[in-house]
């Protein structure tokens, strides 16, 4: 669809002025349709929607609601300047020009690494020392700082925070999220931070890359030898942890989409026959891994089809020839291609998969995924599809820790990271690393190597009362988010701070700003929401609101100010502010 | 109205009559710490006033080296590293010995092997369950849901049996308890509390300094997946709301939040049940808690003699903070309610692997503890010979963990045979005097009277009718014949838990249409018979112990 064919059939074209809806715009905001259009929606639809690409129409157009949407799914939410700019006649983009923007591939070899400052006082674009140095040097190069080592997976989880705060790349880290959650490996364990920091490096140059590589590549990936045993599993009395995990969590899972086992214990002990004899060199500053023939068992082995095959793992020191993972790939590709695409359909979509019109859909992007494994064919056919927009699905998942922070920050534009002073921007995401830590997501340490569980593990009677506690309150009416820790040097994290001139410069970009308490509550309610609240919520949120609130057009600027943060406080409470 | 309030608001002379009527054949003369006849009297279907603690050991506890089996040669062959093998570490034994052939890993320390010399604490050995799954995530579901190897169940053990308590819209109606009724000392719940139709568990990390979040809206949000999620979260929100006023009112008083022991801060099971004990000395009517201590996947460098690391310090941790815990609830004397229960998803293969520790294995033991445990090992050793073991070299189960469940549900919890086969959904496993091994026959101890000794001293009586007033009917279903869908109808004289269930004509369960409260009067619900084969089908209905059944035609 062009721009302009795009633009009529959301009801726009180039230089003329919307009509208000029947939702009571001001004439004064005429030219600006941006927050007006979601409270026509029925929420009560049910609708049959398939991987077509979902083209906008009058009832459900391209608008705050649904831009807001990918936003919130394919990164951490949208700001007020975000949407305006995706909905300007002349800049604007649509649905998939947005879709295919957030999957540039130039973001993905895009440097993070520097500047990563290793101390408050270093100059960018300084890299830190311990990323130059090899594994056998954590603790023991005197030449090394210890506090380098000690604090520099804060340093990582700081700078994942402020690339998650970036729109462009939110896509990008989205991914990186959802790869560190599936190659997963523990700090606890890994407790080198040039591995760690490798690891989410190339989950993020993977971010959409080629799934079966990834596996190759995961395999003898340092931070996977490490965590999961492989560089002790040797010889004749085999270490068994990566060989069930690679089935059961990596590729394919215990079971097939009709219920039937993908495999035995007998193949978790071929495979990890197979697997013998990898170490990494601790002496080098690549971590490089190779293949000891002395460790190895070569002995052919039975997978999957009672065959004796010998695998060619022996070319040590050059680019591994893992015919193991084509013969997995192979065998059970239909397996492979429905437990991924799967996993991707309940982390964009839905995380219960209940209907056969969901698997029908999940079966579609399979097709298309076991082609080559590219994960980008799959992200842009579905985050396009109808069925991602699908009002059913709209507000059906439950925010994480990060997307809750996040998502708060860009909510209200509030800045995280200056490219001129990285070193500020890392010490407010310690601020944030505080937060999310206590909300129970620590970055780079998931509780076990499934990962965290999510969706509704997301949610409980301990991390909901937090959320709204500890940290939409003190932001909103506190006006900061308190810092409670250090980097490891003594410098203190920074608190984050909503200032007034930020909730007044987001609350004047309103329709609403001038107009009516009724209209301006619906309109806050429906930029911070997933879907709008009932009556009932928004009935609640007034009832707790200073009653001189309702008199918003006679208040001035001042108590206008005083009035936005109440609002969005009492709507950040909401039950549905936890969802996206 | 619930069950138990049902019974309380009733005139002390109804009441007082139905109680010589019951205590009969119940009690085998055993006091057992408060006046039977309250007991019966307010013991309706499973409302007990007892407390059981869960304590999930995650990552695969080792069990073979946990109640050691120290004079097998198989042991000694399969666990040269890793194990009691050299006399002077087979010496460090000889504290901690069971029996002759059987002691406690060490670090589990003398506090906790005292419990057992006590009868404090029951061994119960090999217990697992057939076709055992060797997933991690896999097995923890299984042990959870309560479920065949075979099958994934969405719904946890606890979950089904606490939501037969409360009203059908819990937690947004929350009921007539205060408490929660179950709490998790964790950051979120565990599937072992997944109702059929919300978590029947609140989170807590520590009640006395809970922050509640405010309730709003009872509007019905729409039937969709954002209106169901957003239901979920309400509920979050309801609970957190209700029990935060409460857990504010309780630890504001005086004393609450102390204690008559020191757990250690190091400890981090210690810290959980100092919460649970908190919990329980303020009177909470919670009935189930939940902690737990992570770790014990130890396929490397497993240290199990060295109660400073590896399985050597869980086991530290875990022996430490169950002693503590124990003599603090009997200090201050509210100990007589409480029983403990271990369990891990797996434990560990027979044989060592090559990095000095072990891999994923099948069946293991599990402690019970408590004033009321009657403190046994329970079962045979590990069979260890290799013609034993199965093919991957794994023990074989001696018990189903589905029968320590059952034993808990009726002996611990006082419900029925029906209301225990419907939430375990395995009839063989029933536990209450007969639990047997069935693999091999073997059959609890006898005690000196000469009958079979339960895992609970004093059995809590299972559910008996009180009182003629509680009445139920089913009705015919409507239509009948009926072309695919029938509208069924029963009425109820008072509100309680009720189950109602189809079997078909081979006596299979096809569908429960009802496992939760219902209210008073006449309830109705449609039974959707589409994609079933024409034929006969059972209509039964479980309310107050008693069942009631109607055929239904099924004519397509």
């Amino acid at each position: 669809m062009n721009r302009r064919s795009f633009l009529k059939s959301i009801g726009i074209t180039a230089g003329t002025a919307i009509a208000a809806d029947s939702f009571g715009a001001s004439a004064q905001h005429q030219e600006s349709p941006l927050f007006l259009s979601t409270n026509n929606r029925d929420r009560n639809v049910v609708t049959s929607t398939g991987l077509n690409e979902w083209v906008p129409t009058s009832a459900q157009p391209w608008d705050v609601h649904t831009i807001n949407h990918l936003y919130r799914r394919a990164g951490f939410g949208a700001s007020q300047s975000e949407l305006k700019a995706i909905l300007d006649p002349q800049t604007g983009k649509t649905p998939g020009q947005t879709v295919d923007a957030l999957l540039n591939n130039s973001l993905l070899t895009r440097p993070t690494v520097p500047p990563i400052p290793t101390r408050a006082d270093q100059e960018p674009p300084q890299p830190p020392s311990w990323l130059r140095v090899p594994l056998s040097a954590v603790y023991t190069d005197t030449k090394v700082a210890e506090a380098d080592y000690l604090h520099a997976d804060m340093k990582i989880r700081a700078h994942w925070a402020v690339q998650m705060h970036q729109p462009e790349v939110m896509l990008r880290e989205k991914m990186a999220l959802f790869w560190m959650n599936h190659f997963v490996i523990e700090s606890r364990k890994d407790y080198f931070p040039q591995m760690l920091y490798a690891h989410l490096t190339y989950m993020r140059q993977n971010a959409w890359g080629n799934f079966k590589q990834m596996v190759k590549d995961i395999t003898v990936a340092p931070a996977m030898l490490f965590y999961l045993d492989g560089i002790l599993n040797a010889g004749i009395a085999p270490n068994e942890n990566y060989a069930r995990e690679l089935q059961e969590l990596f590729t394919m899972g215990p079971l097939d989409k009709n219920g039937n086992p993908n495999y035995t214990q007998d193949d978790v002990e071929a495979i990890a026959h197979v697997l013998t004899g990898w170490r990494i060199h601790m002496e080098d500053p690549q971590m490089m891994v190779a293949l000891y023939a002395d460790r190895h068992d070569s002995s052919p082995q039975k997978i999957y089809d009672g065959q004796l095959r010998n695998y060619n793992l022996e070319s040590a020191g050059v680019p591994m020839d893992m015919d193991l993972i084509d013969h997995i790939f192979e065998l059970r590709a239909d397996a492979i291609a429905w437990f991924m695409c799967s996993k991707f359909y309940q982390y964009f979509v839905y995380h219960q998969i209940t209907t056969d019109a969901q698997r029908a859909i999940i079966q579609q992007l399979a097709d298309t995924f076991k082609v080559n494994w590219n994960v980008k064919d799959v992200l842009s056919l579905l985050l396009k599809s109808e069925h991602f927009f699908d009002e059913v699905n709209i507000g059906s998942q439950i925010k994480s820790p990060y997307e809750y922070l996040i998502g708060v920050l860009r909510a209200f534009d509030i800045p995280l990271y200056n490219p001129g002073a990285p070193i500020d921007g890392e010490l407010y995401a310690g601020t944030l690393y505080d937060l999310a830590f206590a909300g129970s997501q620590e970055l780079l340490n998931p509780p076990n190597v499934k990962g965290w569980p999510g969706y509704h593990n997301w949610m409980s009677t301990v991390t909901l009362p937090y959320r709204n506690v500890r940290i939409a309150t003190p932001l909103l009416i506190g006006g900061s988010l308190p810092a409670t820790g250090q980097d490891g040097y003594g410098n203190s994290y920074k608190s984050i701070d909503l200032w007034d001139y930020m909730v007044t410069s987001w609350g004047k970009q309103l329709s609403n700003y001038d107009g009516t308490f009724d209209d301006l509550l619906r309109e806050i309610a429906n930029y911070l929401c997933a879907q709008p609240p009932s009556a009932t919520a928004l009935q609640y949120v007034k009832s707790q609101l200073p009653p001189n609130t309702y008199e918003w057009a006679s208040l001035n600027d001042s108590e206008k100010l005083s009035g936005l943060r109440q609002i969005a406080n009492q709507i950040l409470l909401l039950a549905d502010y936890q969802l996206c | 109205m619930k069950r138990r309030d049902f019974i309380k608001s009733l005139p002390l002379g109804v009441a007082a009559a139905a109680v010589p009527f019951s205590i009969g054949g119940l009690f085998s003369g055993k006091a057992f710490g408060r006046s039977p006849a309250l007991d019966v009297l307010l013991n309706a279907q499973g409302n007990s006033n007892n407390v059981l603690v869960l304590i999930n050991l995650q990552g695969g506890n080792d069990g073979l080296n946990t109640v050691i089996p120290f004079q097998d040669p198989q042991y000694d062959i399969n666990r040269k590293d890793v194990g009691y093998y050299t006399p002077s570490e087979k010496a460090l034994l000889t504290p901690f010995q069971l029996r002759g052939d059987l002691a406690l890993n060490p670090p589990l320390g003398t506090d906790f092997y005292n419990m057992f010399k006590d009868g404090k604490l029951a061994v119960l050995q090999n217990v697992g369950y057939s076709n055992p799954n060797r997933s991690h995530f896999r097995a923890t579901d299984i042990w959870n849901s309560a479920s065949d190897s075979e099958l994934v169940v969405f719904t946890g053990w606890m979950g089904r049996y606490l939501e037969t308590q409360v009203p059908e819209n819990y937690p947004i109606d929350i009921g007539s308890s205060p408490d929660p009724l179950a709490i998790a000392i964790d950051y979120s719940t565990s599937l072992v509390f997944q109702g059929s139709r919300s978590v029947m568990a609140s989170a807590v990390i520590d009640p006395s300094k809970y922050n509640a979040a405010q309730n709003y809206a009872d509007d019905t949000p729409p039937n969709t997946n954002a209106g169901n999620e957003l239901q979920f979260v309400r509920g979050i929100l309801t609970q957190s709301d209700k029990y935060g006023k409460r857990f504010k009112d309780v630890f504001a008083l005086p004393g609450a939040t102390q204690n008559t022991v020191t757990y250690p801060t190091t400890n981090p099971l210690a810290v959980q049940l100092q919460k649970v004990a908190w919990c329980i000395k303020a009177g909470l009517q919670t009935r189930v808690y939940f902690v737990s201590l992570g770790g014990f996947d130890t396929h490397v460098s497993q240290y199990t003699k060295d109660p400073t690391q590896g399985q050597g310090l869980l086991h530290t941790y875990l022996g430490e903070a169950i002693s503590l815990f124990q003599k603090d609830i009997e200090n201050m004397n509210v100990a007589d309610n409480v029983i403990g229960m271990t369990y891990s998803e797996f434990g560990r293969r027979v044989n060592q692997n090559g990095s000095l520790g072990t891999d994923h294995g099948t069946s293991a033991p599990m402690f019970l503890f408590g004033k009321e445990i009657n403190g046994e090992v329970y079962g045979h050793n590990p069979k260890l010979d290799a013609a034993d073991l199965d093919v991957y070299g794994d023990l074989v189960e001696q018990f189903d963990f589905r029968q320590v469940y059952a034993s808990i549900l009726t002996q611990w919890f006082g419900i029925d045979d029906y209301l225990r086969k419907s939430i375990l959904n395995k009839p063989e496993f029933t536990s209450v005097s007969d639990f047997q091994s069935p693999t091999d026959g073997f059959k609890f101890p006898v005690n000196g009277s000469g009958t079979m000794q339960n895992i609970i001293r004093n059995p809590v009586p299972m559910s008996v009718s009180q009182n003629g007033s509680l009445a139920f009917n089913l009705y015919q279903n409507q239509p009948n014949p009926f072309p695919g869908i029938t509208t069924i109808k029963f009425a109820l004289s008072e509100g309680g838990p009720v189950l109602l269930e189809v079997f078909d004509g081979r006596g299979s369960l096809v569908k429960t249409l009802v496992n939760g409260y219902r209210s008073r009067g006449e309830n109705q619900v449609i039974f959707d018979g589409l994609a079933l084969p024409s034929g006969t089908y059972y209509c039964r209905i479980a309310f107050n112990g008693k069942t009631q059944t109607r055929s239904m035609t099924l004519t397509k």
